[in-house]
C-alpha cells in the first residue's frame, strides 16, 4: 500500500474514532445554540422594519417639548426648530444605524444567506469555544483512554501521529461549518413561514457571493481554532486541562484584543477579524461581541497568513515538546 | 559456530541512569536482549521495571546511557526501537473502536512509521483467531474485558510480527486458556528468534517460560544471567521402580536422601553427585529408569535476592 493511501487508511479510521457520544453531543449542543440564537435575532425584526417603513415615509417626527423634557416655550421652540434643520442628517444617521441590522438578520430568512452566519458563528467567539472543546476531547482523550502509551509502544513517529489528529480536528471543524450551514438553511424555511415578512422596496440586500466570501474564509478560521484545541490538548495532555489552558489563552487574547494599542494588533481576535472583512457596526457579524478591529497596519490577508503560519508552527512545535517531555506515558 | 551473547543480541541496554522528579529510578542497567529467548524481569513494586520499558520503547529519555540495536547502531533517545512492540502496563485500546480497527489503527500507524509494507487484513484476522478474539472483533473494545484486552494486546504483536517484543505483566487478567496461549507464543516467538522481555510478578510461572532472568531492585540489576546460571543445583533426582525404593534407600545410606511417591527418590547435594549416586545404586541392582539434577527454583532465587538485598 502506498504511503498516501496508508495515510488516507489511518485518517478515515481516526474519524471512525472520532464518531462518539462526547463530540456528537458537542456537534449537536452547538447547532442547538445556534438555532436558538438565531430564533431570538429574528424577535424584534418585524417591529425593526416598521420602524424603518416609517422613517421611509415620513423621516423621524419632531419631538414634543415633553419628549424632550423641556416646559413649553421658547425654549422648547428652538430645541424643535434645530432638530428640524438637522433633520435630514438625523433621518440619515439613523437609517444607517438601523438598516445593517436589518439586513444582516433578514439574511436569516434565505436559505443561502445563512451561511453568512454560520461562518460568523463559527470564526468567533461561540465558534472558537466550541472548537476548543473539540480539539481538547480529540486529543486529550488519547491521554485519557492511555492509548497514548500503545500509540508509541508500537513505533509510531509522534508528528505523524498528530499531523493526523490535526487533519481530522480540521477536517470535523469543516464539516461542523456545513452542518451549521445546512441546519441554518432548513431553520429559515420554518423562520420566513413563521414570521411572514413581506420584502420592503429600496432595503437594501447582502449580496449574494458574500456568502461564499465568508464560508471560503471561515473554513481557514475554524482550522485554525480546531488546531488550537488540538494544540492546547496535546501541551495539557488532557480534555479538562487541554479546554481550561485553552480558555485561559483564549481570554488572554481577546483582552488583547480590545485594546486599541499595538499589542491589539498582535491578537488573533484582530487578525481573524480581518481576515473576515469584519468591521465595528456590521451586526451581521458575531464578532461585534468580542471583537474591535483596527483597520490599519498590514493588509488582511497578510496579517491573516503570518498568524494561521505562525500559530501551526507553534502548535507543532508546542505539541512535540509536550510529547517528549519524560512524564508523558 | 556458536555466537557470544553480544552477537546474537538484537537490543542492548547499557549504562541507563534515570532520575524522576530529582528521584533515581533507573542506576546503571545494562541489559541484553538476545534474539530467540524470552528473557524476564523480576523486581518489586516501584523498583523501576515501567520505567526501563518506557525508556527501551523511547518514551522517556534516559540521563545516562545508551540503546543499542543488535548491529552496534545507537539509537536517538527519543526514537523507538525499530520493528518493535512494547506494551507498557496493560495495553490500552480505543474503546469505541471495534478489536479489529484497533488492530488496523496501530498498524497503520506502525507501517507509516517505519515505511514497510502494512499489515494486510488476512494476517490480522488470522492474528484475531489465534488469540480467539475473531467472534467479539466488531464489537467495540469499551466493552472487552481486561483479558480481552490483553489478548488484543498479543493480537497487535502478532499481526505486527516485530523483532523485539516487551511485554509489561502480560499475564494480568489472563484465564487459564489465555495463559496457556501466553506461553504457546512466546514459543513461537523464541523459535522465529524474536527477543522477547516480559515484566511479571507471578515468579514461579516465569520460570516455565524464561530463558533469562533479570532481578532489578530500587534501579538497579542485581542479577541476571540464564535460568542454569541463576539457580544452583540442590539436588539430584532418580526415579526407580517403586518395589526398588527401600532398596535404593539403602545403597544410598549415609547420603542426605529422602524417598518421595511414585518412586522418586531425592538426594540432597550439588549438581557433581549424579554419578556417585549411580554407582552406588548400581552396586546394589538399581538401575533408575529416569534422573535429574534438581535446581533451586526462581521462586526461592528471588526470595533470596530480595532478602539479601534486604526489601523482605
Amino acid at each position: 500500500m502506498p504511503q498516501w493511501r496508508l495515510g488516507l487508511s489511518l485518517l478515515e479510521l481516526e474519524l471512525r474514532k472520532s464518531w462518539r457520544a462526547p463530540i456528537l453531543l458537542m456537534v449537536i449542543g452547538f447547532v442547538f445554540l445556534q438555532l436558538l440564537f438565531a430564533f431570538s435575532l429574528l424577535q424584534g425584526l418585524s417591529d425593526d422594519l416598521e420602524q424603518y417603513r416609517k422613517i421611509q415615509k415620513t423621516g423621524i417626527p419632531v419631538p414634543t417639548c415633553e419628549q424632550l423634557n423641556l416646559p413649553p416655550g421658547v425654549i422648547c421652540q428652538q430645541a424643535q426648530d434645530q432638530f428640524r434643520q438637522m433633520k435630514p442628517q438625523i433621518d440619515q444617521q439613523f437609517t444607517q444605524t438601523l438598516v445593517p441590522p436589518i439586513v444582516a438578520r433578514m439574511a436569516l430568512l434565505q436559505p443561502v444567506q445563512t451561511g453568512i452566519w454560520a461562518a460568523g458563528w463559527l470564526s468567533s467567539g461561540p465558534g472558537l469555544l466550541f472548537l476548543l472543546a473539540l480539539g481538547a476531547e480529540l486529543m486529550g482523550s488519547e491521554w485519557q483512554w492511555r492509548t497514548v502509551r500503545t500509540v508509541l509502544g508500537i513505533g509510531a513517529r509522534r508528528w505523524q501521529w498528530l499531523a493526523s489528529k490535526v487533519a481530522v480536528a480540521v477536517l470535523i471543524s469543516w464539516v461542523v461549518l456545513v452542518v451549521d450551514w445546512a441546519c441554518l438553511a432548513l431553520a429559515s424555511i420554518g423562520f420566513s413561514l413563521y414570521y411572514r415578512i413581506e420584502p420592503i422596496p429600496g432595503l437594501p440586500v447582502l449580496p449574494g457571493s458574500l456568502v461564499i466570501d465568508q464560508m471560503a474564509r471561515a473554513l481557514v478560521v475554524v482550522a485554525f481554532f480546531a488546531v488550537a484545541g488540538v494544540t492546547a490538548a496535546a501541551f495539557a495532555r488532557s480534555p479538562g486541562s487541554g479546554l481550561a489552558l485553552g480558555l485561559v489563552t483564549l481570554m488572554a487574547w481577546l483582552m488583547l484584543g480590545r485594546t486599541k494599542t499595538m499589542l491589539g494588533a498582535l491578537s488573533f481576535a484582530t487578525w481573524v477579524g480581518q481576515w473576515m472583512g469584519w468591521r465595528r457596526g456590521q451586526t451581521w457579524e458575531m464578532a461585534h461581541l468580542f471583537w474591535i478591529v483596527p483597520r490599519h497596519w498590514l493588509p488582511a490577508p497578510a496579517w491573516a497568513g503570518a498568524a494561521i503560519v505562525l500559530t501551526l508552527l507553534a502548535g507543532v512545535g508546542l505539541a512535540r515538546v509536550a510529547l517528549t517531555r519524560d512524564e508523558l506515558a | 559456530m556458536i555466537m557470544s551473547r553480544e552477537e546474537q543480541a538484537r537490543f542492548v541496554l547499557q549504562g541507563i541512569t534515570k532520575r524522576l522528579k530529582r528521584r533515581p529510578v533507573l542506576q546503571d542497567v545494562s541489559l541484553t536482549l538476545p534474539a530467540g529467548a524470552v528473557t524476564v524481569l523480576l523486581g518489586p513494586n516501584g523498583s523501576g521495571k515501567s520505567t526501563l520499558l518506557r525508556v527501551i520503547a523511547g518514551m522517556l529519555q534516559p540521563d545516562a546511557g545508551v540503546r543499542r540495536l543488535g548491529d552496534g547502531t545507537t539509537l536517538p533517545p527519543h526514537a523507538p526501537p525499530p520493528r518493535a512492540v512494547v506494551l507498557v502496563e496493560e495495553p490500552a485500546f480505543y474503546p469505541t473502536l471495534d478489536g479489529w480497527a484497533n488492530v488496523r489503527y496501530l498498524l497503520r500507524l506502525a507501517a507509516l512509521a517505519d515505511g514497510r509494507q502494512t499489515v494486510d487484513d488476512q494476517t490480522i484476522k488470522d492474528a484475531l483467531i489465534t488469540v480467539g478474539l475473531d467472534a467479539v472483533a466488531d464489537r467495540p473494545v469499551g466493552g472487552y474485558s481486561r483479558g480481552m484486552r490483553q489478548r488484543l494486546g498479543l493480537a497487535v504483536v502478532l499481526a505486527y510480527q516485530p523483532d523485539l517484543v516487551v511485554l509489561d505483566e502480560p499475564a494480568t487478567g489472563l484465564d487459564e486458556p489465555g495463559r496457556t496461549l501466553l506461553h504457546e507464543l512466546l514459543d513461537r516467538w523464541r523459535a522465529a528468534g524474536v527477543a522477547v522481555l516480559v515484566t511479571t510478578h507471578e515468579v514461579a510461572e516465569a520460570e516455565t517460560f524464561a530463558d533469562r532472568v533479570a532481578v532489578l531492585v530500587r534501579g538497579r540489576i542485581v542479577a541476571e544471567g540464564t535460568l542454569t546460571e541463576l539457580t544452583p543445583p540442590v539436588g539430584y533426582v532418580v526415579r526407580v521402580l517403586p518395589e526398588q525404593v527401600t532398596t535404593a534407600l539403602e545403597a544410598l545410606v549415609g547420603w542426605p536422601v529422602m524417598a518421595e511417591s511414585d518412586g522418586l527418590v531425592r538426594v540432597t547435594g550439588d549438581g557433581t553427585v549424579g554419578p556417585a549416586v549411580h554407582q552406588a545404586l548400581a552396586t546394589r541392582g538399581v538401575f533408575p529408569l529416569a534422573s535429574s539434577i534438581e535446581r533451586q527454583s526462581l521462586v526461592a532465587f528471588y526470595r533470596e535476592v530480595l532478602q539479601r538485598e534486604g526489601v523482605v
